[in-house]
């Protein structure tokens, strides 16, 4: 279903690019389905599907990018818009290679298509989790919503690499209001990934469960602590930590353009030795996951930092010319409407050898952070921030008290070379992660951790 | 196909049920310069339909990107399969065409059309003024120039039918400062709808001015102080919290407001306006998403709650009128009760004047994850960045610091309120004191 296109329209459109010189040229076409629903209001009220089709044209020379996008796929129109692209350069027509179509390293499958599902099969989850989210006096609403994607590229580049990939994504979201005496707090819980309906056909009323639970515990919770303290991470709590703290900063982009603390870094010490961090496109399942990158570069698995030591920044095709080495497949786009950019795919920290259960004994006192929430980096100074949404005190090695929702605040480089303790678990959290406005899915998971010292945005004890 | 007459191709298709169409287009050109040489340059044309089909009270709603009869053919059948599975709510139904409103809206069509060349300029004018406001200025990301032709169209199928169009133009920059092996971030940003009303030179350098501003920053023990927020952190505030406002929100159990309606819910010092005729606005338009007429609502007024915000739909559940606030993102999206230019009326007091009233506080110039406050809550929890005050002097620069607090507190301690109005897109605000809030450091 390549409508309006195919190879030799992509070898006539590169050579265009290409006709007054530069050093790459890429076309990047791209059909995506999608369908979502939604229930507020115990009624299943927004229903929307829809198409996407369009394409993307990039043409480099030397250190500029030339990028433009259009959903009119006529070829006279594709055409005109590639020679305007063109006048960015002032030279002989530069080559293009033949295209030679690249094998996918893996395969992700997909059981159930989300577009073979029934839209009733669909709605009926949203029931679930709307009936089983309020079981209990205090909920007040639930919203609940499903979506799927189905998404087809084809990018070729004037190099001669030509990718093909299918993604099909799925996600079941829902968020419990809860109140008591005025009080509002609401619990959210997320499922899916890189896959088809088989990843939320059953997960429904356990998700709904926890949601449930969650809002209705944190209403008797007191307010977050403020100052400075230990805290403890639990593995399930996810991974927007690892992500904010330094995942970003080790984007080739920001570091070359000096905009990150750990440019000029490689082969130091940037944490401490209980610490490798890996980033991993080739996991099945994860929302982060794909075969190709949007640039069509394998996806593959980089460990960015080992033991405490940096090893390598995440760069797509033009990071990686800039420093002549290959790209790791982090080429990433939101669709053809941007351009790609180094970003993340499943970033973790991984597994230490501590038994999750002695890290929380050893800790005197402190905060145990069971759901992180969302996140934000300056990677110019290091300093993230990320949201606790379930948290606890630690009181002589027990876990006490629940404690309302808090930002924790801390400085990357500061707060890895801290770290003391590292569990043997993991659990993967997905998120959409946003940079210069492109949003694209991730994952991420780190292992249960201490951090001596954390500054609690809380409002108590102050 | 001209937008207005495809929108009729499609509404003559209607059967037994109501029918709208939404289309836009569009048309961007953005230039990013760093190091003065252009690091890229951006053509994006946009367009798409969605189609709404409502039967029986049972919505259901498509959209596509391919604009041709085929393509819309399409979406109906898949909005009209998507209804078959919604609940029934009989207070769903498309306005009654309304007429539009006046509304002064200057555009700028020509200036579209000036050569790369100068635009890369402009570009370039926005980051040299960056890098002559201070020599610490060492890198910038994102100076950029960008403008930006639409042109929409909605009609439905009880005859309305309206079609507009404008132009604007942005400015923004995000400059480095580095000194003694630190480096601090500040960033700028303008918008207008004409070109000859664009900021570059005062973008770049109030974007260094908050950069090296920030050099030297530190942390300070936990407190509890009055807090000063500059308009742009002040806006960005009021932006996490519109929901609150939305009839939506209220009809489901989601606003904060809720019930409090002619109710103190700010400080008297605080007037809140929405206002969709605002000259010049970024949202500014005759009528809103869904065809009907732009207006302007009183939402506080002098700290009470006088008004929410209402759709269509929402309005017919409480028997009201729509006050022209039907947003969508995107033609991707389905309408719904949202901001169009946002305001907190301004004060009569310089910005100056407010911090010199205070003997010890926080002024806050820069806030990160305000994403995550809880707009249903009104929660919120932010990492902060800004200056130290200490005597009415802005002494010091602080980061590594969190601010936490609740949005209703929030507005029932607002204690002065500035007369230095900024929009930041569609939101305003002018600097605003917070009597005391808990900030959280060492």
């Amino acid at each position: 279903m390549k409508r309006h296109f195919n190879e030799a329209l992509a070898q006539e459109l590169l050579g265009a690019l290409l006709a007054q010189g530069g050093d790459f040229a890429e076309v990047y076409w791209e059909h995506t389905s999608s369908q979502s629903l939604f229930l507020e209001g115990e009624k299943l009220e927004r229903l929307s599907g829809g198409e996407d089709l369009g394409l993307g044209l990039r043409l480099v020379v030397s250190d500029r990018t030339f990028y433009a996008h259009t959903s009119d796929l006529e070829p006279e129109s594709l055409l005109e818009l590639a020679t305007r692209l063109a006048r960015g350069a002032e030279g002989k027509p530069g080559q293009v290679e033949e295209l030679l179509l690249r094998e996918a390293p893996v395969r992700f499958g997909v059981r159930q298509p989300p577009s073979q599902v029934e839209t009733g099969e669909k709605a009926q989850l949203l029931h679930i989790l709307n009936q089983e989210a309020r079981r209990a006096p205090q909920v007040r609403q639930v919203t609940a919503s499903y979506g799927n994607v189905e998404q087809e590229i084809l990018v070729a580049n004037s190099l001669g690499f030509m990718a093909q990939d299918k993604r099909t994504r799925v996600r079941l979201v829902v968020n419990v209001i809860a109140e008591d005496q005025g009080k509002i707090q609401t619990g959210y819980e997320s499922i899916g990934g890189v896959g088809g309906f088989e990843l939320v056909a059953t997960g429904a009323p356990q998700m709904a469960q926890s949601a449930r639970e969650r809002a209705v515990m944190m209403l008797s919770a007191r307010s977050a602590p403020s100052g400075q303290m230990t805290v403890v991470m639990a593995g399930e709590a996810g991974g927007t930590m690892v992500h904010e703290a330094c995942g970003h900063g080790l984007e080739a982009d920001l570091v070359q353009k000096g905009l990150s603390v750990y440019a000029d870094k490689m082969g130091q010490r940037v944490a401490s030795s209980l610490i490798t961090v890996i980033d991993d496109a080739t996991l099945p399942g994860r929302y982060g996951s794909f075969a190709f990158d949007d640039e069509g570069t394998p996806g593959q698995r980089t460990v960015l930092i080992e033991n405490g030591i940096l090893k390598s920044y995440m760069y797509n095709l033009n990071t990686a010319r800039k420093e002549n080495r290959e790209s790791t497949g982090n080429g990433r786009r939101d669709s053809y409407r941007s351009r790609p950019i180094p970003r993340m795919s499943n970033t973790y920290i991984a597994s230490g050898e501590t038994d999750p259960e002695e890290i929380i004994a050893a800790t005197e006192n402190g905060l145990y952070v069971t759901k992180m929430g969302g996140g934000q980096v300056n990677t110019t100074n290091g300093d993230f921030v990320f949201e606790v949404t379930e948290g606890y005190l630690l009181q002589n090695g027990k876990i006490g008290a629940p404690v309302r929702g808090a930002t924790l605040i801390g400085n990357g480089p500061q707060v890895l070379s801290e770290v003391d303790l590292v569990g043997q678990d993991n659990g993967f959290s997905l998120g959409v992660c946003g940079k210069n406005g492109q949003g694209v899915p991730v994952g991420d998971a780190q292992p249960t951790l201490r951090i001596p010292n954390l500054v609690v945005g809380g409002t108590e004890g102050v | 196909m001209e937008l207005l007459s495809l929108a009729k191709q499609v509404l003559s298709w209607a059967q037994d049920e109501e029918l709208e169409i939404y289309l836009s287009q569009n048309e961007t050109t953005r230039i990013e310069v760093s190091d003065l040489e252009v690091e890229s340059s951006n053509i994006s044309r946009s367009e798409g339909m969605g189609i709404r089909c409502l039967k029986d009270g049972r919505s259901g709603f498509a959209y596509t990107t391919v604009l041709t009869i085929g393509a819309a053919e399409g979406a109906l059948s898949q909005a009209r399969e998507s209804s078959r599975f919604a609940d029934q709510d009989l207070a769903r139904s498309l306005p009654e065409p309304q007429g539009e409103t006046q509304v002064e809206l200057s555009s700028d069509n020509d200036s579209l059309k000036l050569p790369m060349e100068e635009k890369i300029e402009f570009a370039r004018r926005i980051e040299r003024a960056a890098r002559a406001k201070d020599s610490r200025v060492r890198k910038v990301r994102q100076s950029q120039y960008a403008d930006t032709a639409y042109q929409l169209a909605i009609a439905n199928s009880k005859g309305l039918a309206t079609a507009h169009s404008g132009t604007f133009f942005t400015s923004s920059i995000l400059a480095v400062a580095e000194d003694a092996g630190q480096a601090e971030m500040g960033w700028s940003y303008h918008f207008a709808r004409e070109l000859a009303k664009l900021d570059l030179e005062s973008v770049g350098s109030e974007a260094a001015q908050r950069a090296v501003a920030l050099l030297g920053a530190g942390s300070v023990q936990s407190a509890k102080v009055p807090v000063v927020l500059d308009p742009t952190v002040a806006a960005e505030f009021l932006g996490a919290f519109v929901s609150a406002f939305s009839a939506e929100s209220v009809q489901k159990g989601k606003s904060l407001f809720a019930g409090l309606l002619g109710q103190q819910v700010a400080s008297p010092l605080v007037t809140l306006v929405d206002d969709g005729t605002y000259p010049d606005g970024l949202s500014t338009a005759p009528v809103d998403d869904e065809g009907v007429p732009m207006q302007r609502t009183s939402v506080i007024r002098e700290g009470r709650l006088d008004s929410f915000l209402f759709d269509t739909y929402t309005a017919h559940r409480e028997e009201k009128n729509s006050t022209g606030n039907a947003l969508r993102s995107s033609f991707r999206s389905t309408p719904s009760p949202g901001s169009t230019n946002l305001l907190i009326s301004p004060g009569s007091q310089k910005p100056q004047a407010l911090i010199g009233e205070i003997k010890q506080g926080l002024y806050v110039t820069d806030v990160m994850g305000m994403h995550t406050a809880n707009p249903i809550s009104g929660d919120f929890s932010v990492g902060a960045s800004g200056l130290w005050i200490e005597n009415g002097e802005l002494a010091r620069p602080v980061r590594s610091i969190a601010i936490a607090g609740n949005w209703r507190d929030l507005l029932l301690s607002i204690t002065a309120v500035g007369d230095d109005l900024r929009w930041m897109g569609g939101i305003g605000a002018p600097t605003i004191c917070i009597g005391e809030m808990s900030l959280s450091g060492q």
